[in-house]
């Protein structure tokens, strides 16, 4: 806890983030109900989400008032782990899917919704 | 080992703020992480290691949801309830946000609130202790041991069903997954029991009435939580969802569902039965400052766990 948060009292930072998580939730709530394009929900929504896990992690869990280093390790950890899996998965998972609708095109094969 | 970790490295230099720190800590030839405690040291690899299983369970999750070739149901539909005779989407799921959100806002101040009060400079035994022998940090270790026991069972059996749902050949491992993908899997593992070495916390102490107060809430948040879940998972079963088929399309729903709350759920319970025993020493009196923050760690990872299946799952 730094000398700042306590100078506002020292539990006013976990209401505060409380009211912003709230917010967010309810911000991507309303987002389901826009008719926005795809990509921009998906982009929107993914965002906000990442927003929600700083601030948990950040505020909650003190990781912006821990020695850097500490929080330096979980996100670089994090940031590696995500990357490598996104970059083996998703091109993978795109593969599966061209080549399922592939043979859909096919008289004998499955019934198939892209 | 305890007595050690937490000992205040007393003699060292003071360590740089900011950013100079970071290489000053891995650059002084001394222990990195000085201020950290063995115990908080501890509980971030698990948290660590626990997002990397709920990563790998959202991603498989998308995995499945991209490639099958049947629509995939609407969340919205699927989750909704009959409230005054109309069908109100997605309800029950924000509602056991709020709750999850709330309760990790009175876990903070318990730990808060511990971190003010408490002045035991020595080590109080746990419950447990005398149950098991254990001190504190192995109670933790274990806890981790049995609870990512459980996940990697889960991840197993989750892998074993889709392997036998497949309609199609099962591909080799070795020429779906990248082997130098899993080797560096292993390096980040490595790596991070390399930062089990690591030391030392300072604790500030806290008001114990008001921390128990507030584990309670926390504690009366995360069962509400839970109950919402196993009224959840009633209404879909009911609807006829099962691990193999569903009503609303694509198999692997079902499966993707049922594992990913499944495996949330069983994060909650185990946080709700570190709770109590918190809250239990708490009010004896017993739980060093150190104790409460570990549990909120915990807490807080189901919350920033469920901010993940909450939009990719529930949302997406």
């Amino acid at each position: 806890m730094t000398d700042e948060a306590k100078a506002h009292g020292p539990y006013r930072i976990y209401w505060v983030t409380w009211g912003i998580l709230l917010i967010i939730t309810v911000a991507m709530l309303a987002a389901e109900k826009f008719h926005f394009p795809r990509l921009f929900l998906v982009l929107f929504l993914v965002v906000f989400m990442l927003v929600k896990a700083t601030m948990i992690g950040g505020n909650f869990m003190h990781l912006r008032y821990e020695q850097r280093n500490l929080a330096f390790i979980v996100a670089a950890g994090l940031l590696v782990t995500s990357a490598i899996l996104f970059s083996f998965i998703t091109p993978e998972s795109l593969s599966v899917r061209a080549r399922r609708s592939e043979p859909a095109a096919a008289p004998a094969a499955p019934a198939h919704h892209p | 080992m305890a007595e050690t970790a937490l000992t205040q490295t007393g003699g060292t230099l003071a360590r740089p703020e900011g950013w100079r720190g970071i290489a000053a800590d891995w650059a002084s030839d001394q222990r990195s992480f000085k201020t950290a405690s063995w115990g908080k040291t501890m509980m971030w690899i698990f948290l660590l290691s626990d997002t990397f299983i709920f990563s790998c369970f959202l991603l498989s999750y998308m995995t499945v949801r991209s490639s099958t070739t049947v629509p995939w149901p609407n969340a919205s539909e699927v989750f909704s309830l009959h409230i005054g005779g109309q069908d109100v989407p997605l309800i029950l799921i924000a509602i056991m946000t709020f709750v999850l959100i709330s309760s990790s806002g009175t876990m903070a101040m318990a730990v808060n609130y511990g971190y003010r009060r408490d002045r035991f400079k020595t080590a109080v035994l746990m419950l447990v202790t005398a149950a098991f022998g254990a001190t504190w940090q192995k109670t933790t270790m274990w806890i981790f041991i049995v609870t990512d026991g459980l996940l990697f069972s889960g991840l197993l059996c989750g892998y074993g069903f889709l392997r036998q749902a497949s309609q199609l050949a099962w591909p080799p491992p070795g020429e779906v997954f990248s082997i130098p993908f899993i080797a560096l899997m292993t390096f980040i593992l490595i790596t991070s029991s390399a930062t089990m070495g690591t030391a030392v916390g300072a604790s500030k102490l806290g008001d114990r009435k008001t921390a128990l107060r507030f584990l309670i809430l926390t504690i009366v948040g995360g069962a509400a939580f839970l109950g919402c879940q196993a009224y959840e998972w009633t209404h879909i079963i009911e609807h006829g969802a099962r691990l193999s088929h569903n009503p609303w399309g694509a198999p692997q729903f079902g499966q993707a569902f049922f594992i990913l709350t499944g495996f949330h759920g069983s994060h909650v319970l185990s946080g709700l039965v570190v709770l109590t025993i918190t809250a239990i020493r708490t009010a004896m009196g017993k739980t060093p400052a150190q104790g409460v923050e570990m549990a909120g760690l915990y807490w807080h990872f189901v919350d920033l766990v469920w901010v993940f299946i909450f939009t990719l799952f529930y949302l997406l």
